[in-house]
This record gives C-alpha cells, sequence and structure tokens, in this order.
C-alpha cells in the first residue's frame, strides 16, 4: 500500500497542464449586390401589323433574353425582395408593358426567394422576387432569374403611332 | 517520518504543477469587407488569413519535468459551422540550451475541433513559438453576424 501511495504520486508529479486561450473574432458584412446580364443592352418591343386588314395587333415579345444576378447576404432572420420600376418615361394610355420573371436557374445557392411570374410595369416599384435570404445566383447569362418584356394593349382608340424609351430599375431592398 | 514524506511529496506535486506554464499573445480579430464581392451573382472566393505570427506561446516547464506536449482545442461561443478554423505554427520561436521542438518549423494546417488534439510538441522552455490562423468555408450562406470562439491550447509537461 505504501508502495501505491509512492507511486501514485510520484505519476501525480510526472504530468501536470497549463492552458490558455487566444479569442477568435470573425464579423461578416451585410452584403446586396444586383446586375443584369447582358449590360447596356436595349430592349426593343413593337406591335406587329396584322397580317389581314380586321385583325388584331400582335403583342411583341422581347428577344433579348436579359438573366437578373443577385449576391445576398444578411442578418440572421431578415430578407430582401427585388422590385421593378419605370423611372424615365410615362408609359401613355392604351398600351402597357408586362414582365414576366422566371423561377431561379443556375449555378448558385442559398435562399433564393419565389419569384412571381407576371407584372404590370409602372412608375411605381413592384415586386418580382420576394423573400431572399442569403443567397448567389451565379454570374453571367443562364444564371439567376431570366426576364422577359412583352406589351399588351389595353385600350385600342388610344394608340398612336409612336416610339417611346423607357428605364426599368430594379432595386434589392431590405424587408 | 512517513508524514513527513508524504508532506514532502505533496510539496513536490505542488511545486511541479505550479512551475510549468503557458503564456500566450495575440488574440484575432478580423472584419470582412463588403468589398469582398465584387460581381453580383458571385459568392465570396477567399480565405481569411492571420498574420504568421497571430499568436505567440511561452512554454516554461520544470527541470524535472522538460518534456512536453501542446494540444489544441476550441470553444464556440457564438459560431457558425460552416466557418472551419485551421492553425498552423510557423517558426520555433526561442528555445533554451539544449532544448528541442517537433515538428520543426512550420507545421502543416491543423483543423480545430472541439477535442483536443495533438498540435506539436518538445523539451525544455521555449519564448514566442509563432501560430497563425485561417477561416475557410465563407459564404453569403452565412448570416452576417459576428461570430467569435476561444482556442484554448493546453500545455502537458512530462
Amino acid at each position: 500500500m505504501k508502495y501505491l501511495f509512492f507511486i501514485f504520486f510520484c505519476g501525480y508529479q510526472q504530468i501536470s497542464f497549463s492552458q490558455a486561450t487566444a479569442n477568435i473574432a470573425v464579423s461578416l458584412p451585410s452584403i446586396a449586390l444586383l446586375d443584369i446580364e447582358q449590360k447596356g443592352g436595349m430592349i426593343n418591343l413593337k406591335f406587329n401589323k396584322p397580317s389581314e386588314a380586321g385583325k388584331a395587333l400582335q403583342n411583341s415579345e422581347s428577344s433579348d433574353i436579359i438573366w437578373l444576378n443577385l449576391t445576398s447576404a444578411l442578418r440572421l432572420g431578415s430578407s430582401r425582395h427585388v422590385s421593378a420600376q419605370i423611372t424615365s418615361g410615362r408609359l401613355l394610355s392604351g398600351y402597357g408593358i408586362i414582365l414576366e420573371t422566371s423561377s431561379f436557374t443556375g449555378a448558385g445557392s442559398g435562399i433564393l426567394g419565389n419569384s412571381v411570374p407576371s407584372i404590370n410595369l409602372s412608375n411605381s416599384p413592384a415586386r418580382i422576387i420576394d423573400n431572399i435570404g442569403g443567397a448567389f445566383t451565379g454570374d453571367g447569362i443562364n444564371n439567376g432569374y431570366k426576364l422577359k418584356f412583352s406589351l399588351i394593349i389595353n385600350d385600342y382608340s388610344l394608340l398612336k403611332g409612336e416610339s417611346n424609351v423607357y428605364a426599368i430599375l430594379f432595386t434589392l431592398t431590405d424587408n | 517520518m512517513r508524514n513527513f514524506i508524504i508532506l514532502l511529496l505533496i510539496l513536490l506535486s505542488a511545486f511541479s504543477i505550479k512551475s510549468q506554464s503557458l503564456n500566450i499573445v495575440g488574440s484575432w480579430s478580423i472584419s470582412v469587407p463588403s468589398s469582398s464581392i465584387s460581381e453580383a451573382g458571385n459568392d465570396y472566393n477567399m480565405t481569411l488569413m492571420s498574420p504568421l505570427n497571430q499568436t505567440l506561446l511561452d512554454i516554461s516547464v520544470p527541470v524535472t519535468n522538460i518534456s512536453w506536449r501542446v494540444d489544441i482545442h476550441k470553444q464556440d461561443s457564438f459560431w457558425n459551422a460552416s466557418l472551419i478554423l485551421w492553425v498552423h505554427k510557423t517558426g520555433d520561436g526561442v528555445g533554451a540550451l539544449g532544448s528541442s521542438i517537433l515538428p520543426i518549423g512550420a507545421t502543416p494546417y491543423l483543423q480545430v475541433s472541439n477535442l483536443g488534439q495533438l498540435f506539436f510538441a518538445g523539451t525544455k522552455n521555449y519564448v514566442n513559438i509563432p501560430v497563425q490562423y485561417e477561416i475557410h468555408g465563407l459564404s453569403v450562406l452565412i448570416p452576417s453576424e459576428n461570430y467569435n470562439m476561444s482556442v484554448i491550447y493546453t500545455l502537458i509537461a512530462y
């Protein structure tokens, strides 16, 4: 027993501990980036002439494909949306511009939100993608949300033969 | 006589515990700039890296216990599991006469977990052993918050 006691103390003495701590802190920022691809392009819309007298004008769809790319980093429990509005030029009576937004496709990941399939563009912002969380769509065409524009006739009696240019603003905003 | 020997052993034990120490200088705090992503659609494409000598360790052991090892583990205060901490020794610091350290020089990166694991080992006293940190797994999918954890170094002298 004496020997065991001695061995215990020798062992106790042989191994000893000491600890020290370093603190690591990382701060991640809020990020909201929005972009359209292809950049700087003009979208041309027009009413096509009917092939025969008495028929209605045919609505034109945009042949240019536009993709909306975004990156969103935000605090836990918060969300964002993308809205669209006409900021330059006022729509004349008689016709409107329809914006269709596809669901997400591409190389991105995260909480990519829910797209609103179709809205009638105006000078007031309208949501086209809602409930976006921390997410990225991937960059360039074929990534994100595909946008398609088309014309719609509201009142034939108000249509005039003219050309107009409109600027459309897309905004990524906190909810 | 028996009581005297017991008392002596206790005193020796206490002396042994108190006479070895691990001191460190240098915590690490980093703010990721929002400009880290310049193009919409992209995620972070970066690893957070501290300076080579972010933390300096001083090791002091008694003459009776010259061999030692340093284990490392972490404790999460407020952390996201996607952020992975790696650590490595970038040099040997300055050792006492006849000291040794293994591995010598820079070590490979070691992923720090919540369980203790061997970091490096040696004999006799050392000062200014430099340590560098890296954080992998940065993504916009991780909520934008202030995260912090503790890295705990344990000196075991034997």
